[in-house]
This record gives structure tokens, C-alpha cells and sequence, in this order.
């Protein structure tokens, strides 16, 4: 297990190699000069020259490169060229609002997904269990930012009950529509696989003769069916969450949530050369590392598995 | 069923635990939101209009804005100038103390001023000092200091100009004259000030708190404190303003007609016309021919975008100068008239129509008049491409001169003429100066001069109105409207005031109950 | 986007030559569904300029706003425009973007699982290694930063969209293949000295033509979404194009006063990519059930 883990984190690195150099050549690419945001309305020649000296623009390529690779040696993420704060301490304060959001988002996932997989299952066959279902195939369907929009006007225009924005004070309320939005997805997938995985289980023989033995079936479902579920929603709440820590662009923008998904996308929309790379190579790097933890929880889970075979 | 009942409660506990605890609102502080995170709020490198608005609040200058607009004293008690206009002596106010508990002397003023144009602090707001006497001198490093500033004594400095400059006073109230504790200067936060309030927390994308100054006097109830929370989207902070988290909106302009109708807002809303013009800047090295210009204006119905669009209170532009500044003036505008801009363009060559550009920034409002102004020019057979950019893109290719046409906005540093006049029109100012149109017109440079030299308030008045006018005829610009701005105040707040310059803004007389 | 993976050989079912899943498709509920939302859509799209009375794009400032009525079943926007004839448009773009590029990242991906399946060795090394570069990008702001860097147009929409899912393609085409190669019949074709190409093209690609084909469906719901997700965020189409995403973007902040106007692009979308979602899933279950895994942001 320690060799797998060791082999899978060995691999990293070039792939974050990889993540670093497309993210550099992309940004390289990128129209716009970033002193411009700087400098506001008026401005002369040489101010701007200035600030392109100082901070290296006009290097020629290669040389910008290895700079740029030697600098993520030191674990120097550089500082932002629009706020003037060192990249790693903008992601320091980001990322755990973005790790508290998914979380949240998980918890309802398989706590939310799971009941109405086991009730549709339970009901099998009638109008519950066709509106379950269906309700969580939508789920999957509906566009993220308009279902946070839709749960914005509701619980928050309309009826007061939730905050609308941001973190606030850190309560939970802050918290709920937010996360039921970024977890749209993930609930509607768990609920099918816990559906399907508690049918699957009920026709099994020894469910047959349990409850011919006269133990309540919902109990039965829960204990033995559920296990069985559990293997694929590690799967899909680990991809899932491994994509929420890479920030959930879209929820975080609708909800002003102040988390690396946004400030991402602020980064890119402004052209932050050192904040888009810095926070980039993390959000992968953490993926990477969700997938890992995935792959070996699993392993453990089903014994059957075995490792070593990764694509 | 013992399990999912308790998942059920479970939800249900949490979704209603929370609910009730967030109905409370119990804040004394005014809980404010802005569109877009402040990137720095060191006066040195203060660049829009939100950082502006804060650093008002963190620092003062020499002279600051009343609400009305008029220049007052800040740091300033009283001045005198000199009757050729070079030479102010101001004695300072002996009270000042920056929030760290230091007194404010003369000296830290130079300091101030001196870092601003120090070449190795890189402000990009250098100009706003420029025309003090040896600053030139200084920053090309021929001079340790600054000639033209000069301490008799610790509450009073004299500061000559090079040329007189009428608006100067006013140039003193901007960020970039505003003045800092160098001692304590740290890069990345923001120094220390002197201003009536300071800053208490700065969580970059979620918000700034500010607390009262503790050596300034004020009101013993006023608020505790201003939180400015972040949030891009108007749908979003206007459902926190109806839910009771937000103490001020500025209604977004879908919304306008919805707030003024409801009896639970209409009488708590602010409504200010604005010191700002929007208007569609063509480029004139490409579109040479005046008929041209002029046939573009006439294809665009102003009235009916500000009716479905602009909230139906804002004025249409007929001159770049807004009502409320001494150099406006009413004057007959491009009416809105499909058919003359055909037969123009079709005289300047262009039968059948033409294409062009327009690049604009990414804004909810600003996506909106563009695509209306898209549909009102197609129906004149001019067919427009819509460019969005973001502000450093755009910036850069709008003042390489590289793009047709583009959407713009300007809003008043200082409430004079001058501030939109020259910087728009003046051919020293193409590019990134203001005057992105590049314009240029030999007369019109002439007139710009003669009126900054201009002493009496009304002859330069006048002056500014004929400039306008001037330009107005050669229409640089599609020119579009003076915008209005409305802002509904909750019912719990007293004395927040909407001042007439975003510089002016002072809360120390705003009141929240419980 | 939908990725799906399949970790190991030895999950992977043996592919069957498939017969016609017409039949099959026919009788499987869900998947009907998901193919007359599919149809309805694509009829409406296809046949747009046909039904529609006005220009989608022609603005009348006077008729701004209008509430849903019979001459405007879903009302007009802001600058006038019948919302039902710009919903429809919004489907033409829709489509094509959706099914463009999952086209380019299905022929990247195809070409590329095929040769990592069939080579093995380092090409396999670095085609996978390549995939998984670009799967640890975050998904949209992958989009995002191409969107941003080329500038959004219909083609850099087809291309950004389409080069991001290639690695899943891939993925699942190379599992394919590894289990094709060992086949008697193509052990027996190459010892008889059949060059590589032809055993590739002519005896490789047939049999895994149909997850090719599921994988493709499977995928479109997900390009649709990030087209929408683009247009949303002002990255995709560019005014006056109707796309869903825009209009909703465009709606939100008259939600209260106007509801119509994001309400209606968005159940659209919803029940466009519900309809391909059901279908890409019934093709699934029908062809194999193990096909495929849950989808990732």
C-alpha cells in the first residue's frame, strides 16, 4: 500500500510539471499586458516601463521560464501583480473556505443522496420513487449557477430564511446554500447508485430468506444493501470533492463565496500571471492527492481490489 | 425507517437551526457591498473609483470635499493663494492625529508628497503632484527634494506651482495627495492615516472593516464600524439588502422602477444624479469624416436606452460636461433620426452602411447599452461586432488606438469642467491619458490652455461650456447619458447622506437603531 | 465533463459487435425519454428559421419587457425580442457547439486511445501521461483560461471544449483496445503480417465502435453545459447570439421583475441536457452497463 501510495505521489510531480508549463505557456499567450491593471486611468511611458522592469516582463521566454520553474523550487509562488500580497498567503486564507464549502457539499451529498436513494428503493415502483429519481436526474441536468440563483431568489429574496452571500461570521447559514447548490450534482448520483445497489441487494438470496424470516425490511435494506453502495459513492464523492477543492467556479461566483474557485477566475479574467499559476498548481495538486486518498480507501473498502493496476 | 426519519430530522434540524439563528440581525456596524474587490488601498496606487471611495475614509488631504461638493479644509485649517495663482500657504490643523496616535505635522505631508513621486514608489497617480515646483527636478533625480514645498513650521507649508493651475486646490483632495504616516508605511496593507475612520480588517474578495479613528471626535452613537462586503453580482446583493444583512444598496437599474413602486422602500431611497457621462468613444484616426461621426449619433435612440435600461432618470448627453457642474450647458443634441444617418453616411461614401468594433468591459448594465446600441446601428445599416475584454486588455489596445470604437465611462475625480474636458479632449492627453478618442483639435488645445489660467469662477465657466460645445459639434464620440443613481437606505439607518463627489463620503453622522 | 474512467483491464466487459440498439432502445423507458427531449429539441433548433416570425436578434425598444402572452409565449427581454424565438436560436447554437465539439474531442481521443491501446509501451506512457495533465486541470477554468487567451468565437468554442475532453475519450477507447488486441482473430491477423494501420483501422476500430458511440452521447450533455457555462460567464457566444447561458445571464438581474426571462432558457437547458443525459444512459445500459463511470465537474 505505502509502495502504491509512494509510486502514485512520485508521479506528481511531472504532471504538475505538465499543469505549470501549460498554465505558463497558456498565460504567455494571454492578451493584455498586466501593468496595465495596474496603473488605472492616466498614466505615462515610463511608469510603465518601470513597472515592466521590475517585474520582468520583458525577459525573453526561456529565461522567463526558468525563473518561473526556479522560483517553484522555493515553493515561491510569487506576488499577485494586482493586490501586491504574496500569492501563497492569498491562498492560505482562500482555501480553506473553498475545503469548509466542500465538505459541506460532500456531508449533503452522501447524507441527503443516500435517504432518498434508500426511500426510492423502499418505494419502489411508485409515484415516490419515479419522483425521486427524477428529481435527481434533473439534478444532474439543471445548469449550477441557475439553480443558485433559483435557491437565492427562494430562500433568501423571497423568504428570508438564508443568507444570500458570502461566509459572514462563519455560521452555518451561511454555508447551506451553497453547498446544496455545488452538491446538485454529486446527491442526484448518489441517490441512483444507492437506489440501484439496494434493488440489486434485494433480490439477493439471503435478503430473501431474511425476510422470510420475518426481520423488518427497511433495516435489512439499510445494513446490507447500503454496503454494497458504499464502493461506488467513495468513488463519485471522491472525484466530486477532489473537483470542489478545485474551486467550484460558478457556486463560488453566484454566492460570493470567497473561495480559490473565484479567485481563480478573478485572477484569469485580470490576467494575475503569479496568482493563476500559484493557485492552479494547488487546486491540481490537491485533486491529485483526493484521487490518491480515493483510490487507496477503496482499496481498502473491497478487498478485492487490488492496486497497482491505475490507468 | 428509524434511520432515514433520523436523517430527516437531522437536515431538518440543521436547515431550521440556522434559519433562526440568521433572522437576528444585530449588527452595529453599516454593513455596506461593493461590486468589485478594492486591488490596493495605499493612496499611492489608489486607481478607481471604489478605492478612491475607501481611501477618503482611511486618509485625509490638505482640503477635502463637502457633500455638495465644495472644497473644505481637511488637514488644512485655512490657506491663502497668491493673486498670480503660484503660491499657497496653508496652516494645518494642529488636532490631526493619524490613528496611531501621532500628531500631523507639515513635515509628514512632504513626506507623503514625496513618495508619491518618488520614481522608485512607481505610483501610477505621480501626475496629481506633477506641477508642484521641483517636482520635476526630483524625479528625474537631479534634486534630493522638492523646491516647491517648503515647512516655516510644524503646522503650516507653503507649496509653489510652475504655472497657476485654477482646479489645483481640488487636484490636493485626491487619493494620491492624501497623507500617510511614512514611518509606518508597509507595502501590500494599507499605511496608517489620519482620516476619520481606520482599517480594522481586510479580507481580500470578502470584505474590509473599518473602525472609528480613536483621536478624531465624533458623535457618541454613531455606527461602530463600516463592513464592505464583496459581492459581484447586483441579484445577489440586492436579496441581501431585502433580507436585512445589507444597510445600502445602490439599486441596480433593473431593479429601480420595482423599489420605487414598493411602499416598504419608497421612502428610504437616495437618489443622486452623477457626476459621470457614458458615451461610445470612436476612433477618430480611423473615422475622419465628421458626417460619419454625426450619423452614428443619430442612430441611436438615447431616450428610449435610458427608459428600458438606464432606470428612466438619466439625462441624455449632449456635451461631455454633466448637469451640476458650472460649464454645463443645455444644448440641442443628435436627435435620434435612422433615416439621416443613412443619407450621411451614404454622403460620406458609405451606401451601403458599414462595420465596425466595439470593445467594452465586462459589466452586467455596460453588456446591456452596448447590445442596445448593437440593434439601434444595425437598423441603420452599420453592423457592429461587440469585443468584451477584460480591463487590462481593453485598456491597452483602447489607448494603443487600436479598436474602432469602445464603451466608456468617466467619472469626476473633482467637480470640475476641466477634469472631463481636458483629459478627454486635449491632444496631450491621447491614449492613456483620458482622451482615448484621440481626438485633436488645434483650437480647442488653445482654448483648454487660456481657460485653466482663467481666475474668475464665471468667465471660466463660460469658457468651458464654449469648449464643450466645440467639441460637441465635431462629435468625437456616440454620446449617451448622464447617469442617475439610486440608493435605498434601510429603514434602521439615519444620516447617511449620497455626496455629490464618491470622495466625499464621510459617515460620522450615520445613526443605526436596533 | 463527463470523463468517465475505467481504472483497470479487468473491469472492463468484452465488448460485443453490436447489433442495432434501436430495437433495444425502443423498450428501455428512460431512454425514450431522453431521446423525444432530444428530438423536440433538435427539431426546434434544426427548424428555427422556420417557425419563428422575427429576427432573434432585431431589437425594438418599445416592446421591451412584455409578460408572456400569445403573440409572445415566453415574453420579450430587454431590448424587445420575442424570448421563444431567441430560445429556439439559443438551441441551434447549443447543438452545434455541442456537437462539434465532442466531435474534435472524439477524434483527438480516438486516435490517441487507439494508438496508446494498441502500442503500449511509451507511447502509452506519455499519451496517458498527457491525459492526466489535463484531467488535474480544473475543469472550467481550463475553459476559462482558453476562452480568455484566444478570444470566444463559435470555433475556439468547439475547440476549447472539445480539446478538454479528449482525455476521457481516451481513457476509455485505450481500455477498449486493450482488451480488442487479444482477440484470436486479430492475434491471428497480425501474425499473418498485416500491417499495423490496417489492423488498427479495419479490424480494431469496428469493434469499438459502439463505446465510441455511447462515450460521445454519454458526453454531450456535458459539453452543452460547459457551453453554457461559458456563455454564462460571458466567455461563449457574444451578443446578439441567443444561447441559453447568456440568457440566463442576461435575466438574472430582472429576475423579480421579469422572471420569464431566465426562467425560460433555463428549463430548456435543463430538460436539453436531461434528454441527452437519459439517452446517453440508456445507450449505456444497452450496450454495456459497466461502461461508464459518474461524471466530474
Amino acid at each position: 500500500m505505502l509502495q502504491y501510495a509512494l509510486k502514485r505521489i512520485f508521479w506528481f510531480i511531472p504532471i504538475l510539471l505538465g499543469v505549470a508549463t501549460v498554465t505558463f505557456l497558456l498565460l504567455y499567450v494571454l492578451p493584455g499586458d498586466p501593468v496595465l491593471s495596474m496603473v488605472g486611468e492616466r498614466y505615462d511611458a515610463a511608469t510603465i516601463q518601470n513597472l515592466r522592469t521590475q517585474m520582468h516582463l520583458d525577459d525573453p521566454l526561456p529565461k522567463r521560464y526558468a525563473r518561473y520553474l526556479s522560483d517553484l523550487a522555493h515553493l515561491d509562488f510569487g506576488t499577485s501583480y494586482i493586490t501586491g500580497v504574496p500569492v501563497w498567503k492569498s491562498i492560505q486564507e482562500r482555501a480553506p473556505h473553498t475545503f469548509r464549502l466542500a465538505v459541506a457539499a460532500m456531508t449533503i451529498a452522501v447524507v441527503l443522496g443516500m435517504t432518498i436513494g434508500v426511500l426510492a428503493a423502499w418505494k419502489r415502483g411508485s409515484p415516490f420513487d419515479y419522483l425521486l429519481i427524477g428529481g435527481s436526474v434533473v439534478g444532474v441536468s439543471m445548469p449550477v449557477f441557475w439553480l443558485g440563483v433559483l435557491l437565492i431568489y427562494v430562500f433568501s429574496a423571497r423568504l428570508g430564511l438564508l443568507p444570500a452571500s458570502g461566509f459572514g461570521d462563519g455560521r452555518l447559514a451561511y454555508l447551506v446554500l451553497p453547498a446544496l447548490t455545488l452538491s446538485q450534482a454529486s446527491t442526484a448520483y448518489v441517490a441512483r447508485i444507492t437506489r440501484s445497489s439496494v434493488l440489486d441487494e434485494a433480490g439477493e438470496n439471503y435478503v430473501k430468506v431474511a425476510r422470510a424470516k420475518g426481520l423488518s425490511e427497511p433495516r435489512l435494506l439499510v445494513r446490507h444493501a447500503l454496503r454494497n453502495a458504499l464502493l461506488p459513492i467513495i468513488t463519485v464523492v471522491g472525484i466530486d470533492f477532489g473537483s470542489y477543492l478545485s474551486g467550484a467556479v460558478l457556486t463560488e461566483s453566484i454566492f460570493a463565496w470567497p473561495g480559490l474557485g473565484r479567485f481563480t477566475l478573478d485572477a484569469i479574467l485580470k490576467r494575475d500571471l503569479p496568482a493563476i499559476q500559484g493557485s492552479v498548481l494547488f487546486m491540481a495538486a490537491a485533486f491529485m492527492l483526493v484521487n490518491l486518498a480515493v483510490d487507496i480507501l477503496y482499496a481498502r473498502v473491497d478487498p478485492r481490489v487490488k492496486l497497482g493496476g491505475a490507468a | 425507517m428509524r434511520w432515514t426519519t433520523a436523517a430527516v430530522v437531522c437536515i431538518a434540524g440543521i436547515v431550521l437551526a440556522s434559519g433562526c439563528a440568521r433572522r437576528e440581525n444585530h449588527s452595529t456596524m453599516l454593513e455596506l457591498a461593493l461590486e468589485n474587490s478594492p486591488n490596493r488601498l495605499d493612496p499611492a496606487f489608489v486607481v478607481d473609483a471604489t478605492e478612491g471611495e475607501i481611501c477618503s475614509l482611511l486618509y485625509d488631504g490638505l482640503v477635502g470635499f463637502a457633500p455638495d461638493g465644495s472644497l473644505v479644509g481637511a488637514l488644512a485649517r485655512t490657506w491663502t493663494i497668491s493673486d498670480d495663482g503660484r503660491r499657497y500657504e496653508f496652516h494645518l490643523d494642529t488636532h490631526a492625529t493619524f490613528s496611531n496616535g501621532k500628531p500631523v505635522r507639515a513635515a509628514d505631508i512632504v513626506a507623503s508628497f514625496r513618495r508619491v513621486l518618488d520614481p522608485a514608489t512607481a505610483s501610477p497617480r505621480a501626475w496629481v503632484l506633477a506641477r508642484i515646483h521641483g517636482a520635476a527636478e526630483f524625479q528625474a533625480g537631479k534634486d534630493a527634494g522638492i523646491a516647491g514645498l517648503t515647512t516655516p513650521d510644524d503646522s503650516t507649508l507653503v507649496l509653489s506651482l510652475d504655472e497657476p493651475f485654477a482646479p489645483f486646490l481640488s487636484l490636493l483632495a485626491l487619493p494620491a495627495a492624501r497623507v500617510i504616516d511614512t514611518t509606518t508605511a508597509k507595502s501590500g496593507d494599507a499605511p496608517v492615516g489620519s482620516g476619520a475612520w481606520q482599517l480594522a480588517e481586510w479580507l481580500r474578495s470578502d470584505r474590509i472593516t473599518l473602525t472609528p479613528n480613536p483621536h478624531r471626535a465624533r458623535s457618541a452613537d454613531g455606527v461602530t464600524g463600516i463592513r464592505y462586503r464583496i459581492i459581484p453580482e447586483p441579484f445577489t446583493r440586492t436579496a441581501e439588502f431585502e433580507s436585512g444583512s445589507l444597510d445600502v444598496l445602490e439599486i441596480p437599474d433593473a431593479e429601480v422602477p420595482r423599489f420605487l413602486a414598493d411602499k416598504k422602500y419608497k421612502d428610504h431611497i437616495l437618489k443622486r444624479p452623477e457626476l459621470r457621462v457614458f458615451y461610445i468613444g470612436l476612433n477618430n484616426t480611423k473615422f475622419t469624416d465628421v458626417r460619419v461621426r454625426r450619423a452614428l449619433n443619430h442612430a441611436i435612440n438615447v431616450p428610449a436606452i435610458i427608459r428600458v435600461l438606464a432606470s428612466g432618470e438619466a439625462v441624455p448627453a449632449h456635451g461631455s460636461v454633466p448637469p451640476g457642474l458650472p460649464g454645463h450647458h443645455d444644448r440641442p443634441g443628435y436627435e435620434y433620426d435612422p433615416a439621416r444617418a443613412k443619407a450621411l453616411l451614404a454622403e460620406a461614401g458609405y451606401p451601403n452602411g458599414l462595420s465596425l468594433e466595439i470593445w467594452h468591459r465586462e459589466s452586467a448594465d455596460g453588456n446591456r447599452v452596448v447590445e442596445a446600441v448593437q440593434g439601434y446601428l444595425l437598423a441603420a445599416g452599420v453592423k457592429a461586432t461587440l469585443v468584451t475584454r477584460e480591463w487590462s486588455a481593453f485598456k491597452e489596445a483602447v489607448n494603443g488606438g487600436k479598436v474602432d470604437a469602445f464603451l466608456l465611462d468617466w467619472i469626476a475625480d473633482y467637480p470640475e469642467a476641466e477634469n472631463f474636458l481636458f483629459p478627454l479632449f486635449d491632444t496631450a492627453n491621447q491614449g492613456g491619458g483620458g482622451n482615448r478618442a484621440r481626438f485633436s483639435d488645434a483650437d480647442v488645445d488653445r482654448r483648454l490652455d487660456d481657460a485653466a489660467r482663467m481666475v474668475d469662477a464665471g468667465a471660466r465657466a463660460n469658457a468651458y461650456a464654449a469648449i464643450d460645445s466645440l467639441v460637441y459639434v465635431h462629435a468625437p464620440w456616440i454620446y449617451l447619458y448622464f447617469p442617475t443613481s439610486f440608493h435605498a437606505v434601510s429603514p434602521r439607518v439615519s444620516g447617511y447622506r449620497l455626496p455629490a463627489i464618491y470622495l466625499a463620503n464621510d459617515f460620522s453622522a450615520v445613526h443605526k437603531a436596533d | 465533463m463527463n470523463v468517465g474512467t475505467a481504472a483497470t483491464a479487468a473491469e472492463l466487459p468484452r465488448v460485443r459487435t453490436a447489433p442495432s440498439l434501436w430495437r433495444r432502445l425502443v423498450s428501455h423507458r428512460s431512454g425514450l425519454v431522453g431521446a423525444l427531449l432530444v428530438g423536440i429539441v433538435v427539431f426546434l433548433g434544426v427548424m428555427a428559421p422556420l417557425l419563428t416570425r422575427s429576427d432573434p436578434n432585431v431589437i425594438d425598444m418599445d416592446n421591451a419587457l412584455q409578460a408572456p402572452s400569445v403573440s409572445h409565449p415566453f415574453g420579450t427581454d430587454m431590448f424587445g425580442r420575442d424570448v421563444a424565438t431567441r430560445v429556439m436560436y439559443g438551441a441551434r447554437f447549443s447543438l452545434e457547439v455541442g456537437v462539434m465539439s465532442r466531435v474534435i474531442a472524439l477524434v483527438i481521443g480516438t486516435v490517441l486511445g487507439l494508438l496508446a491501446g494498441f502500442y503500449g509501451g511509451r507511447t502509452e506512457r506519455w499519451i496517458m501521461r498527457l491525459a492526466d495533465v489535463t484531467l488535474a486541470y480544473p475543469g472550467l477554468l481550463l475553459l476559462i483560461a482558453v476562452m480568455a487567451a484566444v478570444g470566444p468565437s463559435r470555433l475556439s468554442l468547439f475547440v476549447s471544449i472539445g480539446v478538454v475532453g479528449w482525455a476521457g475519450v481516451a481513457r476509455l477507447v485505450r481500455a477498449q483496445v486493450l482488451t480488442v488486441k487479444e482477440r484470436e482473430f486479430i492475434l491471428a491477423i497480425r501474425s499473418l503480417g498485416a500491417p499495423d494501420p490496417i489492423v488498427i483501422v479495419r479490424h480494431i476500430l469496428p469493434n469499438v465502435l459502439t463505446p465510441i458511440i455511447v462515450i460521445f452521447s454519454m458526453g454531450l450533455g456535458a459539453s452543452i453545459m460547459a457551453e453554457s457555462s461559458l456563455s454564462f460567464l460571458g466567455l461563449g457566444a457574444q451578443p446578439p447570439t441567443a444561447s441559453w447561458g447568456s440568457m440566463i445571464a442576461n435575466g438574472i438581474d430582472y429576475l423579480r421583475v421579469a422572471p420569464w426571462l431566465s426562467l425560460a432558457p433555463g428549463i430548456v437547458v435543463t430538460l436539453t441536457v436531461l434528454g441527452f443525459n437519459l439517452l446517453g444512459d440508456a445507450l449505456r445500459d444497452l450496450s454495456d452497463p459497466r461502461l461508464g463511470r459518474p461524471a466530474r465537474k
